[in-house]
């Protein structure tokens, strides 16, 4: 194979590299006094990301490079701003953002055998109803939502992977294009995850799933009247839970007019629209700020405090690379070879959009606020880690449709040199 | 006074952020662009099966088929180049092959020498037609434009 | 099949592209329209916190008198002068975050929010104290202790406005509140009326009374063709019945019949800055309109009613423009345009739709649910006198850094035109009217035309209750293109009180040559 004019993308690398030692080095200095952990933070980063760049291009060229500085840039402002409001929690966060990698990995190696899922299948289905309905039973409560479960002194939330799961199952049934009884299965396991989750009062995740498997759902069939019919019963389910409980009415009227209540609910918003006003364009400028005003500023608000002290423009500079990864990820489905993996893509992808789009359109008052993570960039756990599993799982579609693409077009060229070998010589000079 | 001058660091390097942020996305995006432009060109080349690629005689046939060409091939010594030829008589960067308007054009480099089907050319910059022979030094190769069918796997 | 689900991908892509896009549009548009509004809320404790490390910069009129300053104990005192603490109390504010004044409306620029790296490079070489800019507002405090004077006791506002320009030249509110002592009115060591840190000029929501006649003439302008040419009869009441609020032109009473039905009692501290209106005379069947003090007009044409202030015709005017075209006319007017401006928080006025034709006869003449504010007011009357064009109020001249480098001079800005140069032409003639033969004579500034129009405004059918007095008007000359509104809360008949302190400020405002 001749070489594709391939753009390295390690100047792009060592940018980020830069970005990520300087915004570590003015933390550093804080306190007036040197603080060492904090520049082992960013070289921890940057080994961490030179890691995981020099392995997925061993592994196979064709990994999209940009993706990964993308999640890693994310992961990167994230880690910045929660070490500026907590270094412990940053530390924390760095651990899982290693154990996201492992995952991430595995999830690529898991790629290069997509007929694992297939096989999995019933398997997902049983443990993601098992986990949440275990969730329901034994699980405990955080902001309002009963999302977290304990096992040997870990907590995470099984929503966060319940999701991944759902991308998988919804493709499996969907790959066919039979009719109905195909992927009614997969409809029926969505309506029963969502309906888990409100039970739980995890709105948030709720609208994730509805959202991303009716998108999933549209992309496979073209079905508009099913598509709009599950949609309407979607509005239909909103609108009930508007009326069933008062949390959501409470959320609504915040979203309307968040300073008529602000002693009591309308005090997250308010917070966070002062914050991100009093950044301007440009911020405030790192540690300058007062973010710890604004409630869950390690999570949910996270966004408000990025704007808050790095300024508007670079807030837009983080919409934008979402968008930048929501794109490529689009493209990697576009150039799948098979439909499987197109739709598996293609899902993981809108999982991100969602998510993002969700929860950056709640802090800035576009749209009711739902409680959950920004990806890469909140700090939570299974967030990370199943985003980092997300982008995995389209780092390997991306190296597939490489290799794929790498076998078409030798096989092309084989073709092409029996067609002139039957047609005798070309020219003989 | 240290106070100040953190605070006063800290505002330089608001800009200093932003700054690397825009670069960031910007480079991100133009790579972007011209991977993809390239990958679509690829694609174009197996779904319509029309490639500019030149074949190289003997002993330089190593490759199977020949290389195929993209907008513009650094053809030299340097393993830096595009395509790369493995000759003393060949310059480190000895000529560049590109596409302009749908036609090919090779342009030599520096004080580098090329003839064309037997002759050097009358200007630096030469347009190539379909079987045409180019020699750099004592290499030599057919430029072709070639149809090949293939289907897309479903 | 498989193509299809590619081109549904792009399809997706291109909504998702579409989303953020809005995303990104919406969040530079509400941090470009409420950013400003946001910061300043006195909920935001960056303010607060900023002010430990950055000594308030000062506050001074148009003329360089100082009128708010940090000492260097880092204290913040106010003007030497009692009363003129008291004048311009409102306009400038407290350093409690209690007030919206000049303080938290500029603590961008006051706390040095604003600061360049470069002033902050030269600053911490210099390493003093951080001190914020200085900044100068349009306000001429002289002729807020003149306002201030003349109010005497009367609660209420008075508003002087430079139409060409937008300048706020003057803004008195009563009761008020001596800023030196904020600390002690929250730690309640001194006692402060209920309402009053409310600034009346930009958050007092009344009843306008026959100043809002200047609507319901507009509105017949625009609806009504030759309505300039008609002479109407006024010759009594206007009959409604009184279930149904239907108009009985047929129907004619005797005006000594009506004594007001209710007794509704009207406290002063509890309706604070926003009045809850009266309700029209009724007895048994019918609910009538009256002309003040049962004074009917006969015959006349519209300017001698805008004039003499006849209930009557403009009840009459509102009835046959209807509801829906007066309502259309007061949103064009920008009565309950929401108002972003940096400068002031100024509130909503309102003009709730009458749905009986009562309500509308009421609420033609100013009365029924239609509430203004005094910078509202005064902004229309400065519009009628501009020519129709309505200059956005500004509050900021200049602001100055501690080196004494002008770091930007604010310019004026147009708001909205809301009438056309012809219209604006025949109010102007209307209102003019007023004060040369009308109610408002005693307005009149010697050598100047001077226009305006007078009201006084029912707030409760309790006949007890005194009216709100008001008088807005504009003097009619490029060198002084003054606006002006008075109200007076509860002091009685608008050409008798409001009107002369109007006239005698205009004449202190031209003598010192604005």
């Amino acid at each position: 194979m001749n070489r594709v004019r391939h753009m390295s993308a390690l100047g792009l690398l060592f940018i980020v590299m830069l970005f990520e030692l300087a915004a570590f080095a003015l933390l550093s200095l804080r306190d007036g006094k040197f603080d060492v952990w904090a520049l082992a933070f960013a070289l921890a980063l940057i080994a961490l990301l030179f890691f995981q760049y020099v392995c997925l291009l061993w592994i196979s060229r064709y990994a999209d490079r940009f993706l990964l500085v993308i999640a890693n840039l994310l992961a990167a402002i994230g880690m910045i701003v929660q070490y500026r409001l907590s270094p412990e929690t940053a530390f924390r966060q760095l651990l899982l953002y290693g154990v996201g990698m492992v995952a991430m990995f595995v999830c690529v190696g898991l790629m290069h055998k997509p007929a694992v899922f297939r096989k999995l299948n019933w398997a997902m289905i049983v443990a993601s109803l098992a986990l949440l309905g275990v969730l329901l039973i034994v699980g405990k409560e955080q902001g309002g939502a009963k999302n977290w479960i304990t096992i040997a002194g870990f907590s995470f939330q099984p929503s966060e992977f319940v999701k991944v799961a759902l991308v998988f199952i919804a493709a499996n049934y969907l790959t066919e294009q039979s009719g109905w009884r195909d992927w009614l299965p997969s409809a029926i396991f969505a309506i029963l995850v969502c309906g888990l989750l409100v039970m739980e009062r995890d709105l948030g995740a709720a609208l994730l799933v509805a959202g991303t498997y009716l998108i999933i759902f549209y992309t496979a069939t073209g079905d508009v009247r099913t598509t709009l019919i599950g949609l309407g019963a979607g509005c239909c389910g909103a609108v009930a839970s508007y009326y069933i409980f008062d949390h959501v009415r409470a959320r609504v009227a915040i979203w309307k007019n968040p300073w008529a209540t602000y002693e009591t609910s309308g005090y997250q918003i308010a917070q966070g629209l002062m914050a991100i006003a009093s950044g301007g364009a440009w911020g405030l400028g790192l540690t300058q700020g007062l973010p710890k005003s604004i409630p869950a500023y390690n999570t949910d608000y996270i966004f408000a405090v990025i704007c808050e002290e790095f300024g508007l423009i670079f807030g837009i500079a983080v919409i934008t690379l979402y968008l930048m990864f929501i794109i490529r990820g689009a493209l990697v489905a576009l150039y799948a070879r098979d439909r499987y993996l197109m739709l598996v893509a293609f899902g993981c992808t809108v999982l991100i959009t969602l998510q993002s789009f969700i929860i950056i359109g709640g802090v800035i008052k576009l749209i009711p606020l739902t409680g959950i993570t920004m990806p890469f960039v909140s700090h939570g756990g299974s967030s990370l880690i199943a985003s980092m599993m997300l982008l995995g799982i389209l780092e390997g579609i991306a190296m597939r449709n490489g290799d794929m693409l790498e076998d078409a077009m030798d096989q092309a060229m084989e073709q092409d040199r029996l067609a002139n070998l039957s047609k005798g010589e070309d020219h003989a000079e | 006074m240290a106070a100040n001058a953190y605070s006063l660091a800290t505002l330089v390097m608001r800009y200093v952020f932003v700054g690397i942020m825009i670069y960031i996305l910007a480079r991100i995006i133009y790579h972007s662009i011209s991977e993809y432009q390239e990958l679509h060109r690829a694609l174009r080349w197996l779904k319509d099966g029309y490639a500019r690629h030149i074949e190289f005689l003997p002993p330089y046939d190593t490759q199977e088929g020949g290389y195929v060409l993209v907008r513009s091939n650094l053809i030299g010594r340097s393993p830096r180049c595009d395509i790369y030829i493995d000759d003393r008589s060949v310059r480190r960067r000895h000529a560049l092959l590109f596409e302009k308007g749908g036609e090919g054009y090779i342009r030599a480099r520096g004080r580098a020498k090329i003839w064309i089907n037997g002759q050097r050319p009358q200007k630096r910059t030469a347009l190539l037609h379909e079987g045409d022979l180019v020699r750099l030094g004592q290499v030599e190769f057919h430029y072709k434009l070639k149809r090949t069918p293939w289907e897309e796997k479903a | 099949m498989q193509s299809n689900t590619r081109k549904y991908i792009k399809a997706m892509l291109a909504l998702f592209c579409a989303m953020f896009l809005v995303l990104c549009v919406y969040l530079v548009y509400i941090v470009g329209a409420y950013g400003t509004r946001w910061f300043t809320s006195p909920y935001n404790s960056r303010v607060q916190a900023q002010k430990s490390n950055v000594q308030a910069g000062r506050i001074a009129d148009r003329n360089g008198e100082l009128l708010a300053y940090t000492a260097d104990s880092g204290e913040r005192f106010y003007s030497t002068d009692k009363a003129r603490r008291r004048a311009i109390c409102h306009v400038v504010g407290d350093s409690y975050g209690q007030t919206v004044g000049a303080e938290s409306m500029f603590a961008k620029y006051l706390l040095g929010f604003d600061q360049d790296v470069a002033d902050r490079f030269v600053e911490t070489l210099s390493s003093g104290v951080r001190m914020g800019s200085s900044v100068m507002l349009t306000i001429d405090a002289k002729l807020c202790d003149y306002a201030y004077d003349l109010m005497n006791d009367y609660w209420g506002s008075v508003v002087l406005l430079n139409y060409k320009t937008g300048e706020i030249l003057c803004s008195v509110s009563q009761p008020t509140f001596d800023p030196n002592y904020m600390e002690d009115y929250i730690e309640g060591r001194k006692e402060l009326a209920a309402s009053a840190m409310v600034d009346r000029v930009t958050m007092g929501k009344y009843t306008p009374g026959s100043t809002f006649k200047t609507v319901t003439l507009i509105a017949a302008l625009r609806y009504l063709p030759g309505v300039t040419e008609r002479t109407f009869d006024c010759d009594g009441a206007l009959v409604f019945d009184r279930e149904t609020g239907k108009y009985l032109p047929d129907v004619a009473v005797d005006d000594s019949d009506f004594t007001q039905s209710t007794t509704q009692s009207y406290d002063r501290e509890k309706e604070g800055a926003e009045d809850t209106g009266a309700e029209p005379d009724t007895v048994q069947k019918y609910s009538i309109v009256r002309d003040y003090q049962s004074q009917y007009h006969g015959e006349i044409t519209l300017f001698e009613a805008y004039a003499k202030s006849c209930n009557h015709v403009f009840a009459q005017l509102a009835l046959e423009v209807g509801a829906a075209k007066m309502a259309q006319t007061a949103r064009e007017l920008c009565i309950g345009d929401e108002f972003l401006f940096d400068d002031l928080l100024l509130y909503t006025s309102s003009y709730a739709k009458p749905d009986t034709q009562l309500n509308l006869a009421w609420s033609g003449v100013g009365q029924y649910k239609d509430l203004m504010t005094p910078m509202q007011m005064c902004m229309l009357t400065a519009a009628v006198a501009n020519d129709g064009v309505m200059m956005q109020p500004r509050l900021l001249s200049k602001v100055v850094t501690k080196n004494n480098y002008v770091r930007f001079t604010q310019s004026s800005k147009t708001y909205k035109t809301i009438l056309s140069a012809a219209e604006a032409e025949i109010v102007q003639q209307a209102m003019l009217g007023t004060i040369k033969s009308g109610t408002g004579t005693s307005a009149a500034v010697k050598g100047y035309a001077v226009g305006g129009k007078t009201g006084t405004a029912e707030i409760s059918s309790n006949k007890t209750v005194n009216t709100h007095a008001w008088f807005t008007g504009f003097v009619q000359n490029d060198e002084h293109p003054l606006a002006v509104c008075v109200i007076l809360e509860q002091a009685g008949g608008g050409g008798s009180k409001a009107a002369p302190l109007a006239g005698k400020l205009l004449s202190k405002a031209i003598s010192l040559g604005y």
